[in-house]
């Protein structure tokens, strides 16, 4: 109960900042215009439809959401806010967890508010199962994605300088998510290691992947490992962000 | 010209960052020009010379916020307008000098991607003050690095990755958002200039 209501609250605190949500609905909208201008695209009418706009926006969303939480666990140490938190009966660890699930929720509403208008839209013309793909979509394609990136940020954040950190986030993401072939760099691309939803996209929704994976279709079982990998990476960067800024020293 | 000098000293580090980044690109492009083919440099090129950018959108959030002494800078003749204006335009210049000089050296070296001669040179040069023009407003608006920092790479996306693939004629690809980036920088500048809101809006975050 107490976790819930924490959740709560935390939510009521991000809800607060609206210029964030503003934000994010233009950078929302450019990422769907791009599902739609690309030549990949299988446009929006169709339940592939919906998981491509799920795939593009959990490729280039991250992007912005990479540089802009850096301070994500240790804007509390600017403010003297971890001292007054690290007194109240909660652990840290469920403290901080709180506030990636409210930037978490941040960060998803606008995309998926646009995937639910897409199924709506679907709906109306006759394809009933899209408003469950929707949501779906946007748990297990999206929300992996952008909560790796938003870890990425938080560690380099507590590690580096916020400039460095901030630049070298975007980089990373922009490394996991746009590899080329044309470049000899080791990518997790095309296997089932990837980070952009890839397996689980061919595997659970039938899609066609955004990069050929090198060896044969994903299947269902590949989909299943790549979310249990993904699933790991969001908790060793978020463990390594939480105990690296407890070693901060507080700027006094 | 020593208020400049007061805010140079404090982001000395800052302006040394595109130089580096100018330098190691510079660096990248030198090595790798006796060892692959051009067609293979010109897309690690293309990636390369968009990391100036996102990296002068960054910055420019980063100097622009997250300063808690706008009250004490209102209450003195300077005022928190010129404060912010001076870094707006340290980091820009910067970030402008090195793009100026990463565009020489690698038009000198032809691995420019899609270069049409000197005039490419608005390229980088525009995309860094649109970016910059427009987080400036952003950050006036909102006073926030995060949201700043996320609006900065949206702008970004939408010019790399909307805007340039299908307005391929250098001039009107720049002149038109940077026409629309400096009016907005006009209305973040006097918008910067009203004391009250300034100490208000940093009071209540």
């Amino acid at each position: 109960m107490r976790m819930l209501s924490l959740v709560r609250i935390t939510l009521l605190m991000f809800y607060r900042r609206k210029a964030l949500w503003i934000a994010s609905m233009p950078l929302a909208l450019f990422a769907l215009f791009l599902a739609y201008a690309s030549p990949m695209s299988p446009g929006f009418s169709d339940t592939d439809g919906l998981v491509f706009t799920g795939q593009v926006l959990a490729m280039f969303t991250p992007l912005a959401y990479a540089a802009s939480f850096s301070d994500l666990m240790t804007a509390g140490r600017r403010t003297g806010m971890d001292e007054l938190e690290s007194t109240s009966p909660l652990p840290m660890s469920v403290i901080r967890s709180a506030h990636v699930l409210g930037a978490w929720v941040i960060c998803i509403s606008s995309s998926l508010l646009f995937l639910v208008l897409i199924a709506v839209h679907q709906a109306i013309h006759g394809n009933g199962k899209a408003i469950l793909v929707a949501p779906a979509v946007a748990l297990v394609i999206l929300s992996p994605s952008m909560l790796i990136a938003m870890g990425i940020s938080a560690l380099l954040g507590a590690l580096l300088p916020t400039i460095v950190a901030r630049i070298l986030a975007v980089l990373a993401w922009a490394w996991l998510a746009f590899y080329t072939p044309l470049l000899p760099l080791p990518t997790l691309n095309g296997g089932p290691l990837a980070v952009i939803g890839d397996p689980i996209a061919q595997g659970w929704f039938h899609t066609n992947p955004m990069y050929m994976p090198a060896n044969g279709p994903f299947t269902v079982q590949s989909g299943v490992i790549s979310l249990l990998w993904q699933v790991c990476i969001i908790f060793l960067l978020f463990t390594g962000a939480n105990i690296a800024s407890n070693r901060i020293k507080a700027r006094v | 010209m020593a208020f400049v000098g007061i805010q140079l000293k404090r982001l000395y580090r800052l302006v040394l960052l595109p130089f580096i980044l100018t330098a190691g690109i510079l660096l990248v492009g030198f090595v790798l020009e006796g060892i692959w083919s051009l067609s293979r440099i010109r897309p690690v090129m293309m990636v390369l010379t968009q990391v100036p950018v996102i990296a002068a959108g960054l910055s420019t959030a980063f100097v622009l916020n997250g300063d808690p002494i706008v009250e004490l800078a209102e209450s003195t003749p300077t005022g928190w307008r010129k404060v912010q204006v001076t870094r707006l335009l340290i980091i820009t210049g910067a970030f402008l000098a090195a793009a100026g000089l990463l565009f020489i050296g690698l038009h000198m070296m032809r691995l420019w991607p899609r270069d049409m001669g000197w005039v490419s040179i608005i390229t980088p040069v525009g995309s860094i003050f649109i970016v910059n023009c427009l987080v400036f407003l952003i950050a006036v608006l909102t006073m926030s690095m995060p949201t700043s920092s996320l609006a900065s790479i949206a702008i970004w996306l939408f010019l790399c990755f909307i805007w340039d693939p299908y307005i391929t004629d250098p001039v009107r690809q720049r002149l038109l958002p940077m026409f629309f980036a400096a009016a907005g920088a006009i209305f973040g500048w006097n918008m910067c200039g009203d004391a009250e809101r300034n100490v208000v809006k940093v009071a209540a975050l």
